[in-house]
C-alpha cells in the first residue's frame, strides 16, 4: 500500500509551545474539521439550536405551556383550514399550544439523554477501565452483572424498576442509569484489554508510573474518542427511550410536558386530528436525527485523524 | 517488454496535491530483473500500483504512457486490465500477513487465481493438483496439509511463499515485488531471493524489486534506479550504481550502509528530513540535504540527463553526453 | 445511509402510529388492528399463524396473516435494519483499507467478487455480533409495538402482571428472556467460529 509520510514545516522546530497551546490548535483544527463535514455541522448547529432554545423557553414559547383553553380544543395548525396563527403548530385535546409544549419538552429530552449519558458514562468508564486493565476477581465479578443486566429488554427493565419506586424525574434518570453504564462498561473495556497490550503500556511501566497514572494519563486519551462516539449516541437513544416512557405514561408526568406523552394523548384522535401525535414525533424526529448525524460526523473526524497523527 | 514513460500519479488531498509520483520512466526487457530503491514515502509502491491502475482514493494517475508489449496500460478500462492483474503482471505485497485473507485457507487463495484466469475450463480437481505443484514449486513441503492452512497457522516466510505462489499461478511475464523481504528475518530473505531468482531463470519472468535494502539490490537486481521525492534520480546498472555512484543522494545511501569491522568511524546519515511531497520546492528535491550543493540548483527543474551508455543521473554536477 | 439514519432516530412507536395513519386509515391497504381477521382465523397448531396456515394449506389465512405481519414489523424492524446497515457500512470501509483487498484486485478479481467474497466475510465478522444482541432483544418482545398494533404478545403480559404484582409470571419471563438471550449469544458465538477460523469453540 502506499505510504504517504506528510510533515509538518520545520518552522515551528525552535519554538516552544506550551500544553495549552496545543490543546487549542487541537480544537480550532477539530472545528475546522468539523465544517468541513456538512452532514455532522449540521447536526451540531440543529442540536445546538433546540439545546438553545430550551434553555431559553420561558422567553421563546408563545404560550403558556399548561395553559389549556377549551376554546381551542384541537386547533389545526396554521396552513390547515381552520388554524390560526396564534397556534402556529395547533392545539392539542384541552386546547394547549402545541408549539409551546414542543419547547418546553425539548428541555425535558435534551436534560434526560445528557445526565443520563454523562452519569452512567463517567461511571462506566471508570468501572470499565480498572476492569480491563487490572481483570482478575473485580473484572469477572463485574462483566457477569453487566451480561446479566443485558439480558433484559431495555424497556421492560425501566418499567418494572419504575413500578417499584415510582415516577418521577428523578428517578427516571437513576432507573436509566441502571442499565446505561454497561455499554460505556463494555466498550472501554475492550479498549483497555487491546490497548494494554500496546507498547507505550510498556515503556510506562518500565519507567515506573503508577497504575492508575498509567490509565488515566496514557490510556484514557487514546479510547476517548471512540467513547465520545458512542456517547453522542446513546444521547439520542435515552431521549428516544424516555419518550416511550411517558408514552405509556411513567416517566415524566403531565401536566409537565414531555413528549412521549403528548403523543400519547393524541392517539385517541389519530384519525380527526392528526397532528397532536406527529408533531411532536417529528420534532423527536429531528432532534434525534441531528444528533445521530453529530455522532457519525464525530466518528468520522475523530477516527482518520488519530490514524494519522 | 515493459515502458514506461513519464509516469505521473498525484494523491487529490484536501492539504493540496501530492505529487506521489513525478513522470518516472523505466525500461525492462524480457526477464531483466530492476531494483527501484528509495527511502519511505518516495512513490515506489505507488508506481508498482500505477502500473496495474490500482491507485487507491484519492489518487489518480493524470498523466505517462505504460506499455507493457505493445499496448498502453493506462488506457484500459478496468475489465481489460482484470485480463492483465494476475495473469500478466503479478504483484507482491509486503506484509504477508496482513496480504493474504485470514477468512480463507492458503489454497482456496491461490486456486482462486487460477479459476479468474484460465476461465474455468480445468477441472476442479486439476485445479488442485495444480495448486499443489505450485506450492511444491515455491518450496513448500507437504501440499497437501499446506493448501487446507488458514494464514495465520504459517510463518513469515511460509506465508511470503504463498504470495509468490498466488503470484505465480499463470505464468506472468512480469512480477511487481513491493519490499517482499522487510517484514522478513535475513535468512528467510536470503530464501526468499533465491526463489525469486530461480524463478527467473526458469521462466523468464520479469521482475521490479522495489526495497530500501541496497544490500537486497546489489545481490539480485541487474538494473537499478533510485527514486527520491517522486522522482528518478539516477539509474544504470547494478555495479555502476553500487561501485559507482554519482548523485550525492546515491552516494549518502550506500554510505550509511554500516560495513563490519569499521569500529572507528559514525555510521554515516544524510541529514535532514524527507520532504513533504504536498510542498515541494523548486528545482532539486534533495538541495537541502545535499552537501554539494550550489545555488543554481534551486532554479529550474533538473532533468534526467544521460552521461554514459545505460546511465541517467538527475543532477547539474555532471554534464549531458 | 439517509435511510439508516431516519430509522434510528425515529422512535419506533412513533413510526408504528405514521405507519398506521398513512397506510391504514388514509389509504387503506394494509391492516393494522391485530394479527389476522376473525374470518380468517386458521386451525391451531402451532398457535403461530403463519405456521399453522401453510400446515393447514388454508391460503387465505396465509395472505391475511402476512399482511397483518407488515406494519408491526416494519416500525419494529426499521431501528434494527438501520443499525446494522450503520455497523456493516463501518466495518466495510475499514476491511475496505485493508491489504487483502488489494491483493485481490491485483489477482484480477471482478470489483463485485472482491466485494461479495474477501471484504464483506471480514466485515461481517462484527456485524453478526450485533445481530445477535439484536434476535434477542427482538424476541424479548416490544411492549408498546404490541399495544399500537393491538398484538397480545409477551411484552404486554410482561408489563400486565408487573403491574399487577403478580410475580410467577414476571419470574417466568425473566426465565424466557434470559433464555432467549444465551441462545442468542451462543448461536452467534458458532456463526463466529464459521466466519474467522481464528476462534474456535
Amino acid at each position: 500500500m502506499a505510504k504517504l509520510y506528510i510533515t509538518k514545516r520545520n518552522s515551528y522546530k525552535n519554538i516552544k509551545y506550551s500544553k495549552g497551546k496545543i490543546y487549542w490548535k487541537r480544537v480550532k483544527q477539530f472545528i475546522k474539521e468539523l465544517i468541513r463535514c456538512r452532514t455532522a455541522f449540521l447536526g451540531a448547529i440543529i442540536v445546538l439550536s433546540f439545546i438553545l432554545i430550551a434553555i431559553l423557553a420561558p422567553f421563546v414559547a408563545p404560550h403558556d405551556p399548561l395553559k389549556a383553553s377549551i376554546v381551542n380544543r384541537l386547533r389545526p395548525p396554521f396552513w390547515i383550514e381552520g388554524g390560526s396563527s396564534t397556534y402556529l403548530l395547533g392545539a392539542d385535546e384541552i386546547g394547549r399550544d402545541i408549539l409551546s409544549r414542543i419547547i418546553y419538552g425539548a428541555r425535558v429530552s435534551i436534560l434526560v439523554g445528557l445526565v443520563t449519558v454523562a452519569i452512567s458514562g463517567f461511571l462506566g468508564t471508570l468501572l470499565g477501565s480498572f476492569a480491563g486493565y487490572f481483570r482478575g476477581r473485580f473484572d469477572a465479578i463485574l462483566s457477569r452483572f453487566a451480561d446479566l443486566l443485558l439480558s433484559f429488554p431495555y424497556l421492560i427493565f425501566a418499567i418494572f424498576l419504575m413500578s417499584i419506586v415510582g415516577p418521577g424525574f428523578f428517578n427516571l434518570i437513576v432507573i436509566l442509569c441502571f442499565k446505561s453504564w454497561v455499554n460505556f462498561f463494555r466498550l472501554s473495556r475492550g479498549e483497555m484489554i487491546s490497548e494494554k497490550t500496546k507498547e507505550y503500556v510498556e515503556a510506562a511501566q518500565a519507567l515506573g508510573e503508577s497504575d492508575i497514572k498509567i490509565i488515566f494519563k496514557e490510556i484514557l486519551p487514546n479510547i476517548i474518542h471512540s467513547l465520545l462516539v458512542l456517547a453522542t449516541l446513546r444521547v439520542g437513544f435515552f431521549i428516544i427511550l424516555e419518550a416511550s416512557l411517558s408514552f405509556l405514561g411513567l416517566g415524566i408526568q403531565p401536566p409537565t410536558p414531555a413528549w412521549g406523552s403528548m403523543i400519547n394523548s393524541g392517539r385517541a384522535y389519530m384519525l380527526s386530528a392528526w397532528w397532536v401525535s406527529t408533531i411532536p414525533g417529528i420534532a423527536l424526529l429531528i432532534l434525534v436525527l441531528s444528533i445521530n448525524l453529530l455522532g457519525e460526523g464525530l466518528r468520522d473526524i475523530l477516527d482518520p485523524r488519530l490514524k494519522l497523527e | 517488454m515493459l515502458k514506461i514513460h513519464n509516469l505521473c500519479t498525484n494523491f487529490f488531498t484536501y492539504r493540496g496535491t501530492v505529487k506521489a509520483v513525478d513522470g518516472i520512466s523505466l525500461e525492462l526487457k524480457e526477464g531483466e530483473v530492476l531494483g527501484l530503491v528509495g527511502e519511505s514515502g518516495c512513490g515506489k509502491s505507488v508506481t508498482l500500483l500505477s502500473i496495474l491502475g490500482l491507485v487507491p482514493y484519492p489518487g489518480k494517475t493524470t498523466d505517462g504512457e505504460v506499455w507493457f508489449k505493445g499496448e498502453n496500460l493506462l488506457e484500459k478500462s478496468s475489465t481489460e486490465m482484470r485480463y492483465f492483474r494476475g495473469n500478466k503482471i503479478s504483484m507482491i505485497f509486503q506484509d504477508p500477513m496482513t496480504t493474504l485473507n485470514p477468512v480463507f485457507h492458503v489454497g482456496e487463495q491461490i486456486r482462486e487465481s487460477l479459476k479468474v484466469h484460465k476461465h474455468g475450463r480445468i477441472s476442479k480437481r486439476n485445479k488442485k493438483e495444480k495448486v499443489f505443484q505450485l506450492i511444491k514449486d515455491v518450496g513448500l513441503p507437504s501440499p497437501e496439509q499446506i493448501y487446507s492452512q488458514y494464514p495465520y497457522q504459517l510463518s513469515g516466510g511460509m506465508q511470503q511463499r504463498i504470495l509468490i505462489a498466488i503470484a505465480l499461478s499463470c505464468k506472468p511475464n512480469l512480477i511487481l515485488a513491493d519490499e517482499p523481504t522487510t517484514a522478513l528475518d535475513v535468512t528467510i530473505q536470503a530464501q526468499i531471493l533465491d526463489l525469486l531468482r530461480k524463478i527467473n531463470k526458469d521462466i523468464g519472468t520479469g521482475i521490479i524489486l522495489v526495497t530500501h535494502d541496497l544490500g537486497v539490490v546489489a545481490e539480485f537486481c541487474q538494473k537499478v534506479a533510485v527514486m527520491y521525492a517522486g522522482k528518478i534520480v539516477e539509474t544504470g546498472l547494478v555495479d555502476q550504481i553500487v561501485y559507482e555512484p554519482k548523485h550525492p543522494y546515491t552516494e549518502g545511501l550506500l554510505k550509511s550502509i554500516p560495513k563490519i569491522g569499521n569500529k572507528k568511524n559514525k555510521i554515516h546519515s544524510i541529514p535532514g528530513d524527507v520532504p513533504d511531497l504536498a510542498t515541494l520546492p523548486k528545482g532539486c528535491a534533495f538541495y537541502p540535504r545535499c552537501s554539494q550543493h550550489m545555488p543554481k540548483c534551486q532554479k529550474n527543474e533538473i532533468p534526467l540527463q544521460k552521461i554514459e551508455k545505460g546511465r541517467q543521473v538527475r543532477c547539474l554536477l555532471f554534464k549531458e553526453l | 445511509m439517509a435511510f439508516a439514519f431516519l430509522g434510528i432516530s425515529a422512535p419506533a412507536f412513533w413510526l408504528g402510529i405514521i405507519l398506521i395513519i398513512v397506510f391504514a386509515v388514509n389509504l387503506n391497504i394494509l391492516p393494522v388492528y391485530g394479527r389476522v381477521a376473525f374470518a380468517y382465523k386458521p386451525i391451531h397448531i402451532t398457535g403461530m399463524y403463519v405456521l399453522d396456515s401453510i400446515l393447514s394449506r388454508n391460503w387465505p389465512a396465509l395472505k391475511d396473516s402476512l399482511l397483518h405481519l407488515i406494519l408491526p414489523s416494519i416500525s419494529l424492524g426499521a431501528a434494527q435494519a438501520a443499525v446494522i446497515t450503520r455497523i456493516l457500512r463501518s466495518s466495510m470501509l475499514e476491511v475496505l483499507r485493508a491489504d487483502y483487498v488489494t491483493l485481490a484486485r491485483t489477482k484480477g478479481l471482478s470489483e463485485y467478487v472482491v466485494i461479495t467474497k474477501h471484504a464483506l466475510r471480514n466485515a461481517l465478522i462484527p456485524t453478526v455480533t450485533v445481530i445477535g444482541l439484536q434476535i434477542g432483544m427482538l424476541l424479548g418482545g416490544n411492549m408498546i409495538i404490541e399495544t399500537i398494533f393491538g398484538w397480545p404478545g409477551l411484552g404486554r403480559l410482561v408489563v400486565t402482571s408487573i403491574f399487577n404484582r403478580d410475580f410467577p409470571v414476571v419470574q417466568g419471563s425473566v426465565m424466557f428472556y434470559a433464555l432467549i438471550y444465551v441462545a442468542a449469544n451462543l448461536t452467534v458465538d458458532i456463526l463466529y467460529t464459521y466466519l474467522n477460523p481464528r476462534t474456535t469453540i
